[in-house]
């Protein structure tokens, strides 16, 4: 008589597999045989033990196996969690379902097999990413080492499993072929230890009510969910990097002076932006799939109108060189603005007799209302730039105390050689130049002002000899994608379709309110907006909020089940294998 | 943000590591109902998946007291149980049976007829998977059509067993359907449980999904296509007063709740999906009919 021990999880499949077995043994009429379960709780996930006797004579004895002469074990996360080995025969065989070597099981048992069940059965497509059903790849590897015949096997699964019967008794036939042994030349005799009856998890003293959180569940568990705060397509897609998800938010809590303070980290002109800017954060929206975009323009050039600082104090001074900057168009008065704030001494030279360059005379100038644009121009001087209006100062005539010189190309007209490839800098009497826009080139406003950005970060790295880091380059960058939201839990409000697309509108035709109810139609993509449906719908009771006041997940008791990451609204959770299934 | 409504559960009144599946819907159920109920509660458990989530004895996973007791006398149990309450003054004390489809609609059904008619202070809650599912999915009266268990492999094939109107023939005082996919109006209705008197019945389309063959993640979004597709709609008759409480937002055919459940993937069952859908609607006309019926106050 032949005794099998197997362990396994709850939905793995290994009852029917034994019982499958068990057929394919009784099929020829040679064997008799016995397959059944231990008698418990049989939960998904949950440790379970099942049992399989093969003998050509009657069997008699109808108990559990205690020393079988092959232990199966269907899950390898089951090693650290129960004591799959014990019981043992002596000089007796080991099968584990892992893509390791079976030399590292070696001390276990005098013969040890592995097969790389898991693999085969997601290849298959066999079960669930949670729960993949391997059951037919340890037939196939079980029919291997008991000498059976595959041909029987394959037609007998083909017979019994539930549903896809060619993919199962494939798994089999290549589980028969993928098996990997190893005869351990010295078995060590180890003494019989003795199979302990199931594993009690009742305390030996009885007394009443003990919590079940005795009992940790996140041994069940097969993919583990994570909170996680995942790239906005706003954001993602502003070509100079503006929060637009973060602003949003503040502007919809009616915050619009930390709003104007976080546009104005990488955007000095929100109100112009709002009306000019050819709108990448709006163009991705993922709202344009449910009920039209948020109007994120409009709240933008609201926050820029209403949201500045009466009083300005301008950044110390900390630092020696002079910085000169030719021309006083978007891109130059950004640069100049970073600069002064890191704390350079700066100085704009404009030739015309207002700032604002190709605002003033180029692209906008027919709409443009000037008290917008003046408006803005303040906002960015009060900083403590200093501004030569009427200036016939040439690059070449520059003074030798400057440090450097920002101008862009067309100032340099009749000294073109100074224009270098992206990264050289050229010299002029000493003084290091840096351009920033190109001539002849349309780009769109916002564009322009991160080139004014740039320009900054490249002239402040110079001067302080210090490395620009470059953006670390990503495969591929992970945003959320309108697919991944749950359009659902989002009460349905249509777009507030005033805008401020031209410049005739009558100001504030939007009100703070009004501002506010739009912003707060952003869907928050990646992020956690505390909706409270992980919490809500957890069925274990293990979503809570930690020290931090953040949500998080108790992975000691969590069974994986998914349900938070389904039902996050905003995609702000992932849900993943726990184990990377070596390929 | 300041969105601590948004989190609905205030008293934890469960303990994690319950031996339910990944994604049941009893042990949500069970969390919410313990919260709103309070510790004050004695759970009346028959025979069901609930008898071993609640934990082997002296374990428990509610903080209650559970009484667990036979298939055909969850409804008697409860009955006695109030009784010994109110002998000891203990009438703020609530009752609660918890029982599965196979404790309600089958075995359960004589019980709980005569609870019902002795019009007994007790809270009847049914937790409605469609099944026997915790010895390895059998068909009870409550499975619907089309559904394959290990008794019908081959899809049941005659309507489920109306037991709202079944026990709203009793004429009892207050009497519901809810799902958890819709939190909110569920748990009104276990508030206004809590709040009246007599025999109140709620019965829970409950998610399973090793018995409903998904990936258990999906509960939540098909228990909420179930409503939606107008298979399971959320009802409530006080006094004998029929009321909608939630009117799907979009047209979900059956066809698309049906497809994601394992259990109705059998060959076949495609030709018959006008069939269910038109039961369905039928149903659900029926239950509007009822609704706008105007009833003297």
């Amino acid at each position: 008589m032949f005794e099998v021990m197997g362990h396994a999880r709850g939905g793995q499949g290994m009852v029917t597999a034994f019982e499958i077995l068990s057929k394919i043994f009784s099929h020829t009429g040679e064997y008799e045989v016995q397959a059944f379960p231990s008698f418990g709780v049989e939960r998904t996930g949950a440790p379970i033990q099942g049992f399989l006797r093969i003998s050509k004579t009657e069997i008699l004895n109808r108990s559990n196996i205690y020393n079988p002469h092959l232990i199966v074990v269907f899950d390898e996360s089951l090693l650290g969690q129960v004591p799959v080995f014990a019981g043992l025969h002596e000089g007796g065989t080991i099968l584990l379902n892992t893509s390791n070597k079976p030399e590292m099981y070696q001390e276990k048992a005098a013969v040890v097999y592995t097969v790389p069940a898991t693999r085969i059965s997601i290849e298959k497509q066999l079960g669930s990413k949670s729960l993949p059903i391997v059951n037919s790849a340890m037939i196939g590897a079980l029919l291997r080492i008991l000498g059976g015949d595959i041909e029987v096997g394959k037609m007998i699964i083909k017979e019994e499993v539930p549903s896809k019967p060619d993919a199962n008794a494939e798994a089999a036939e290549i589980a028969y072929n993928s098996l990997s042994e190893f005869v351990n030349p010295n078995p060590i005799v180890k003494q019989l230890a003795t199979a302990p009856g199931p594993k009690s998890i009742i305390p030996q003293a009885p007394f009443w009510n003990d919590p079940m959180s005795l009992n940790k569940t996140g041994s069940w568990r097969m993919s583990i969910p994570i909170y996680v705060t995942r790239n906005a397509p706003c954001s993602h897609h502003c070509p100079a990097g503006t929060q637009v998800r973060e602003f949003i938010q503040l502007a919809a809590e009616e915050r619009f002076e930390e709003a104007y303070e976080l546009i104005f980290k990488t955007n000095p002109f929100p109100s112009l932006c709002g009306r000019v800017c050819a709108g990448y954060c709006e163009q991705n929206c993922n709202r344009a799939d449910y009920d039209g975009t948020v109007n994120i323009r409009t709240i933008e050039s609201y926050i820029g109108d209403h949201g500045s600082k009466k009083e300005i104090v301008p950044n110390q001074l900390i630092f020696d060189e002079k910085i000169a900057v030719f021309g006083s168009g978007p891109d130059g008065l950004t640069t100049a603005l970073r600069l002064r704030q890191a704390g350079y001494f700066v100085n704009v030279f404009e030739p015309a007799s207002k700032a604002g360059g190709i605002l003033r005379n180029g692209y906008l100038d027919d709409d443009l209302p000037d008290e917008l644009l003046n408006h803005e121009i303040e906002k960015i001087v009060q900083e403590g730039l200093e501004i030569s209006l009427n200036s016939n100062m040439q690059v070449t005539d520059l003074p030798a105390d400057f440090g450097a010189i920002v101008c862009s190309e067309n100032f340099l007209l009749e000294n073109t050689s100074l224009i270098r490839k992206k990264g050289e800098i050229s010299f002029l009497n000493g003084i290091p130049v840096f351009v920033s826009s190109e001539m002849n080139k349309v780009i769109s406003f916002i564009e322009t002002v991160e080139i004014g950005n740039k320009t900054a970060k490249a002239v402040n790295a110079f001067l302080r000899n210090e490395k620009l880091v470059a953006p670390a380059v990503i495969e591929e960058i992970d945003v959320v994608k309108s697919e991944e939201m749950r359009f659902h839990y989002y009460e349905s409000a249509p777009q507030n379709k005033k805008r401020s697309y031209t410049f005739s509108e009558v100001m504030d035709s939007l009100n703070g309110t009004e501002i506010a109810a739009e912003a707060a139609r952003c869907l928050h993509c990646g992020t956690c907006f505390n909706c409270g449906n992980c919490y809500n719908y957890c069925p274990d009771a293990v979503v809570h909020f930690d020290k931090k006041n953040r949500l998080r997940v108790d992975y000691e008791y969590c069974k994986g089940c998914g349900i938070c990451y389904h039902e996050c609204p905003s995609a702000a959770m992932k849900f993943d294998i726990i184990k990377k299934i070596k390929q | 943000m300041n969105n601590a409504d948004n989190f609905l559960i205030k008293d934890e009144n469960v303990y994690s590591g319950a031996l339910s599946c990944r994604g049941c819907g009893w042990t949500l159920l069970v969390r919410h109902l313990s919260s709103i109920l309070g510790e004050d509660t004695v759970y009346v458990v028959p025979a069901s998946c609930f008898s071993i989530i609640a934990g082997p004895y002296p374990m428990n996973s509610v903080k209650g007291t559970i009484v667990h007791t036979v298939f055909a006398a969850a409804s008697a149990t409860a009955t006695g149980v109030r009784a010994s309450l109110d002998r000891q003054g203990k009438q703020a004390s609530k009752v609660v049976v918890l029982a599965g489809d196979g404790g309600t609609f089958d075995i359960g059904l004589q019980s709980l007829s005569g609870a019902a008619s002795r019009g007994e202070d007790i809270i009847y809650i049914c937790n409605n998977n469609g099944a026997y599912m915790n010895t390895g999915v059998q068909t009870s009266t409550a499975t619907p059509y089309g559904a394959i268990t290990t008794t019908n492999p081959a899809g049941k094939k005659t309507w489920p067993k109306n037991l709202v109107e079944l026990v709203a023939a009793h004429n009892v005082p207050y009497l519901a359907t809810a799902s958890l996919a819709f939190l909110d109006d569920f748990r009104a209705k276990i508030k206004r449980m809590r709040d009246a008197s007599g025999f109140r019945f709620l019965m829970l389309d409950s998610p399973c999904p090793p018995g409903h063959k998904y990936a258990p993640e999906l509960s939540i979004d098909i228990s909420r296509l179930v409503v939606e597709s107008k298979l399971f709609p959320l009802m409530e008759i006080e006094n004998g007063e029929y009321k909608i409480t939630y009117f799907p937002a979009h047209e979900v055919p059956v066809r698309d709740v049906m497809k994601l459940q394992g259990r109705f993937s059998q060959n076949g069952l495609n030709e018959e999906l006008n069939d269910i859908q038109k039961w369905v609607n039928k149903e659900w006309k029926k239950i509007l009919n009822k609704s706008e019926m105007p009833v003297e106050k």
